[in-house]
C-alpha cells in the first residue's frame, strides 16, 4: 500500500467520523434561544381572589390588566415558545432558523423563526417570527420582531418584541377571539436574572377602532420583583366614563407578595378628569380601604388599614 | 524407550533426600525470551515456558521465591545482571557454610555461538564460564534452544540416553547441562501444547509426571528421561524431525537431585494404579495444557498442579475420554475413571493442532471517569463524567495475546453552560458501546497491554430551564488504550486502565475536542 492510499484511506475515514456525529448538542444554540423572551419570564403572577364577588374594585383592575397582559404575552410569545421548543432547522455562524413549520390550527399556514446575532456585536441578537399562507402562494408575512442586547451579562439585558396584529388580520390570518381587536403589541423590558433584581416590561397595545367605545389603547408599565411582589401602571384610553369626551385614566397599583396592595386611579383627561380613587387590600383582595371622592358612601375603612408596600424605583415610559 | 525402566528404577531407589531436605540452598534464573533479532523468527512459547519453570521452581522446587528470578524478554545484560545477582547469594549461602546449588533454564533463540535476547548476544561460552565460576556447589543448566547440544562444557561426558549411573552422582558437585536438541537439530514449539516440547515435557515430569519411583520427587535424571522420551516421541514424525535432548555432566562426587517434590504440597490431581494408562493432557481454565501425563498401566502418578480446573483428556483410537476436575487449595483430588465421558475427536478441548484459546473469555466490571480536552470556550460542552463501565473480552480468538473486547459504559452528573449571554444548568448523560483490539504481554502476575479502541458515544442532556429542549450527540471516536491488569488469582484479575479518544464535534462547526479516561475493573475469566 503506498502512502498515498493510505492517505486517502485515512481522509476518508476523518470523512466517515466526521458525517457520522450527529444531534442538536449545542451551546450556540441556548445563545440564539436565550435572546428571545420566554412567556413566563416575562408574565405576571399574582394570587387570585380569594372571593371574587368580593374583591376590591381597583385590585379587580389590576387582576384584569395582568390577564391582558399575560393573554397578550401567550398570543405572541406563545408561538415562540412552541417553536423554540424544536431544534434549529438549519444553522450558520450567525443565524438560527426554526421551520418552516406548517401551522396545526390554521390549515394553510406555517411559520418561520429567524434568529440572528450582530457579527460585530455578538452579544445582539434580533429575531422575526413570520408567517405564510402556503395555499396562497403569498411571500413572508412579519408578525413578531425583537431584539435582545445581553451585554449585561448571562440573561441579563434588554430587549423589545412587537406584534403586529393587524397585517395578519389584514392578510386573512384567521385570528383567536381574544387577539381578533388587537392591531399592535409591543413589550420593552429589561431583562435582569440576578436574585432580587426585577424585571421590568412596558407593554403598549393599541386596539382596532372600534364602535363599542371601550378601550381603543392600553399601555402597561410593571416590574416583578424575584418574591413575586411587583407594581403596575396601565393607562387606558377610550371613552370610559359617561360623557361625551373619551377618557384617559391611569391605575398605579402596587403589591406584596402575599397579594396584599394598593392602588390609586386618576382620570387624567375627558369626562371626570382630576378625580382620583385610592383603595387598599388585604390577602383576600377584600377593600380594607377605599376612597372615592366622586362617591362618599362607598368610602370604607382608614388608610391606617393599608399595607405597608416598599419604596420601589418610579415606573417610566 | 523402555531401556529407562532399569535405569529409573534404580535412580528411584538410590535418589537421596527431597528438595526440602537435601540442606541445599537452591538459587534460579530463569530466562525466556521469544525474540532472537535480526536472521530470527519470533518464537511463541519461549516467555510462557519460562514462566512456568519459574512457577514450578518455586512452587515445588525448593526454590524460595527471593533466591529465583525471572527474566522474560531481557537482554543479555539482565541476564549477566540476574546470574551475578545470584551468585552474590549464593557466595553469601556458602560462607555461611550451606551446600548451594545453581539452576539456569534458558528458553529462546540460539544461534552462532550466542544466546540471542532480542537484538543483544550473550555468548555460550561466556555464559558457560560465568555458571562454571559461580560459587555454589552444583550448577543445573536446562537449554531450551535450537542445536544447544553443541553447549556441553569441555571435559563433560555425555550421558547415554538410557544408562544414568546415579550411584556417582551422590554429593555431586560440578556441571550438569540439560539441553533440548542436539548439537544439529531444531528445538520445536507446538501449538497444541502451546510451548517447546521439551520445556512441555520437562514441566509435566516436574509437575510428577515422571517420578516413576513413586517417592513423590522427581529427580534431575527422571526429569530428563520422561522429557527425552516424550519429546522424542512427539517429534519423531514431525516435519523438522525428531529432537533428541541432551544430558551431559561434568561432576565429582555421589548422589542425585531431586528437583521437585510434589507431595510436599499434597495438592494437585492423583491418578491412581487402577486408573487406566496412557497420556493424561491436563487442560487449565485458560485453555493452556498444564501437564502431558504419560501413566503406564498398574503405575500412579501424582501431578502437582496449581489450585484451579482443569479439563482432562485421555485419547483411545476411536474417542476421547474427557471429564473435569476441580483442585481446591491444598488438597489432592484423585481422577477416577468415572469422572471420564466418551466424546468425539471433535469434542478435544485441545483443538485442530492449536489449544483452544478461543475459550477464553473474560467479564469486568469497574469505574472510571472521563473529561474532554475542550477549547477554552467549551469548557461548559461535555462535564468530566464518572462512568461505570462493563466488558467482555475474549483473548486469543484473532491471534495469540490478541484482546478483542466490547465494553459498555455509561454515567452521568451536573454541568453548567456558561455563555456571555446565558448561563445554563443542566444534568449530562453518557453512554458508549465500544470495541476495542488490544496487545497484551502476559507475565506471571502482570499483563500489560496497549490497543485500538473505537466507540460510539451518545451524550445528552437536559436543562433545568423548560425553554431550552434536550439535547444529544452521537458519534463514533476512535481512541487508544493501555493498562496493566494484575492477576489476584488463577481466574480474577485488577486491571488499571487509561484511554485517550479522538472526539469530533461537529454540530456548533468542526471542533476537534478528544477525551481522556482512567479506570479501573475487577476482571474475571471464564
Amino acid at each position: 500500500m503506498t502512502f498515498k492510499t493510505r492517505a486517502s484511506m485515512l481522509a476518508v475515514s476523518l470523512t466517515i467520523w466526521a458525517g457520522l456525529g450527529c444531534g442538536n448538542y449545542s451551546n450556540e444554540d441556548l445563545a440564539f434561544m436565550a435572546a428571545v423572551p420566554t412567556t413566563s419570564q416575562l408574565a405576571v403572577e399574582l394570587p387570585a381572589a380569594v372571593n371574587p364577588t368580593a374583591e376590591a374594585e381597583l385590585a379587580k383592575r389590576t387582576h384584569d390588566a395582568i390577564a391582558t397582559v399575560n393573554g397578550s404575552l401567550r398570543n405572541v410569545l406563545g408561538l415562540v415558545d412552541g417553536v423554540r421548543a424544536s431544534t434549529p432547522t438549519s444553522r450558520t455562524d450567525d443565524s438560527r432558523t426554526w421551520g418552516p413549520f406548517p401551522d396545526d390550527q390554521h390549515a394553510g399556514w406555517r411559520w418561520e423563526l429567524i434568529v440572528r446575532r450582530d457579527p460585530a456585536a455578538p452579544t445582539t441578537f434580533t429575531y422575526d417570527l413570520q408567517t405564510q399562507n402556503a395555499g396562497a402562494q403569498t411571500g413572508w408575512l412579519l408578525f413578531v420582531s425583537g431584539s435582545f442586547d445581553g451585554a449585561g451579562g448571562a440573561r441579563q439585558g434588554s430587549g423589545q418584541v412587537s406584534a403586529d396584529f393587524k397585517a395578519l388580520s389584514d392578510a386573512g390570518f384567521p385570528l383567536d377571539s381574544d387577539a381578533a381587536n388587537l392591531a399592535d403589541l409591543t413589550f420593552t423590558y429589561q431583562n435582569f436574572d440576578l436574585a432580587g433584581s426585577p424585571i421590568q416590561v412596558t407593554m403598549s397595545m393599541d386596539s382596532l377602532p372600534d364602535t363599542s367605545g371601550t378601550v381603543t389603547s392600553l399601555n402597561i408599565l410593571y416590574e416583578i420583583l424575584s418574591d413575586q411582589s411587583g407594581e403596575m401602571s396601565f393607562t387606558l384610553t377610550g371613552n370610559l366614563v359617561a360623557g361625551p369626551a373619551a377618557e384617559t385614566v391611569r391605575v398605579d397599583s402596587q403589591w406584596l407578595a402575599s397579594g396584599a396592595g394598593e392602588a390609586t386611579m386618576l382620570v387624567a383627561s375627558g369626562d371626570g378628569a382630576g378625580l382620583q380613587q385610592t383603595e387598599c387590600w388585604d390577602r383576600t383582595f377584600a377593600a380594607t380601604f377605599d376612597h372615592k371622592p366622586w362617591s362618599a358612601a362607598e368610602d370604607l375603612g382608614t388608610a391606617d388599614s393599608c399595607p405597608a408596600l416598599p419604596v420601589l424605583a418610579p415606573l417610566a415610559p | 524407550m523402555r531401556r529407562w525402566a532399569t535405569a529409573a528404577a534404580v535412580i528411584a531407589t538410590l535418589a537421596a533426600g527431597s528438595a526440602r531436605a537435601e540442606g541445599l540452598r537452591r538459587f534460579a534464573v530463569i530466562v525466556g525470551n521469544d525474540q532472537g533479532g535480526a536472521d530470527t523468527r519470533p518464537l511463541l512459547y519461549a516467555g510462557a515456558d519460562a514462566a512456568k519453570v519459574y512457577d514450578i521452581l518455586t512452587r515445588l522446587g525448593g526454590v524460595q521465591a527471593p533466591d529465583a528470578t525471572l527474566v522474560v524478554e531481557g537482554t543479555a545484560r539482565d541476564v549477566l545482571a540476574a546470574v551475578a545477582q545470584a551468585n552474590r547469594q549464593a557466595g553469601e549461602a556458602a560462607r555461611r557454610g550451606e551446600r548451594t546449588a545453581l539452576l539456569f533454564y534458558y528458553s529462546g533463540h540460539a544461534k552462532d555461538g550466542a544466546l540471542r535476547l532480542g537484538d543483544s548476544r550473550l555468548p555460550i561460552d561466556s555464559l558457560r564460564g560465568l555458571l562454571a565460576a559461580a560459587p555454589v556447589d552444583v550448577r543445573i543448566v536446562i537449554l531450551d534452544a535450537c542445536r544447544s547440544g553443541s553447549i556441553r562444557s569441555k571435559g563433560a561426558r555425555k550421558a547415554p540416553a538410557f544408562a544414568i549411573e546415579s550411584d556417582s552422582l551422590r554429593d555431586a558437585k560440578g556441571m550438569v547441562i540439560l539441553t533440548s536438541s542436539a548439537s544439529d537439530e531444531d528445538s520445536q514449539e507446538s501449538d497444541a501444547i502451546g510451548g517447546s516440547y521439551f520445556s512441555h515435557h520437562l514441566a509435566s515430569g516436574l509437575l510428577g509426571g515422571a517420578d516413576r519411583s513413586g517417592d513423590g520427587r522427581v529427580t534431575l535424571f527422571e526429569a530428563y528421561a520422561y522429557a527425552y522420551d516424550r519429546t522424542v516421541a512427539d517429534t519423531v514424525e514431525s516435519a523438522a524431525g525428531a529432537q533428541h535432548p541432551t544430558f551431559s555432566y561434568d561432576l565429582a562426587g555421589n548422589g542425585d537431585l531431586v528437583l521437585t517434590d510434589v507431595a510436599v504440597r499434597h495438592e494437585g490431581i492423583y491418578i491412581p494404579r487402577r486408573a487406566p494408562g496412557g497420556v493424561y493432557v491436563l487442560v487449565d481454565h485458560q485453555g493452556f495444557v498444564a501437564a502431558e501425563i504419560d501413566k503406564g498401566d498398574g503405575a500412579d502418578r501424582r501431578v502437582a498442579l496449581a489450585p484451579g480446573r482443569y479439563r482432562v483428556k485421555r485419547r483411545l483410537p476411536d474417542r476421547l475420554r474427557i471429564g473435569e476436575i476441580d483442585v481446591p487449595r491444598g488438597e489432592l483430588i484423585t481422577l477416577e475413571e468415572d469422572r471420564l465421558h466418551d466424546a468425539p475427536f471433535t469434542a478435544d478441548p485441545v483443538k485442530g493442532g492449536r489449544v483452544d484459546l478461543s475459550s477464553r473469555w473474560s467479564m469486568g466490571a469497574g469505574i472510571g471517569y472521563q473529561a474532554v480536552f475542550e477549547a477554552p470556550d467549551g469548557s461548559s460542552l461535555f462535564p468530566p463524567t464518572a462512568l461505570i463501565d462493563v466488558d467482555l473480552a475474549v483473548r486469543n480468538f484473532l491471534r495469540r495475546d490478541w484482546v478483542l473486547g466490547v465494553d459498555l459504559a455509561g454515567g452521568s452528573t451536573n454541568g453548567v453552560a456558561a455563555l456571555p449571554t446565558v448561563t445554563a444548568p443542566f444534568h449530562f448523560t453518557e453512554a458508549s458501546l465500544s470495541g476495542s483490539l488490544a496487545v497484551e504481554w502476559p507475565h506471571r502476575r502482570l499483563t500489560p497491554f496497549v490497543g485500538g479502541r473505537l466507540s460510539l458515544l451518545v451524550m445528552s442532556r437536559r436543562f433545568q430551564d423548560d425553554a431550552f429542549p434536550a439535547q444529544f450527540f452521537a458519534t463514533l471516536s476512535p481512541g487508544l488504550l493501555g493498562g496493566l491488569s494484575v492477576r489476584l488469582s488463577p481466574s480474577t484479575s485488577l486491571v488499571a486502565r487509561g484511554r485517550l479518544h479522538y472526539l469530533l464535534y461537529n454540530i456548533d462547526g468542526n471542533r476537534s475536542l478528544g477525551y481522556w479516561e482512567l479506570a479501573t475493573m475487577v476482571a474475571y475469566d471464564f
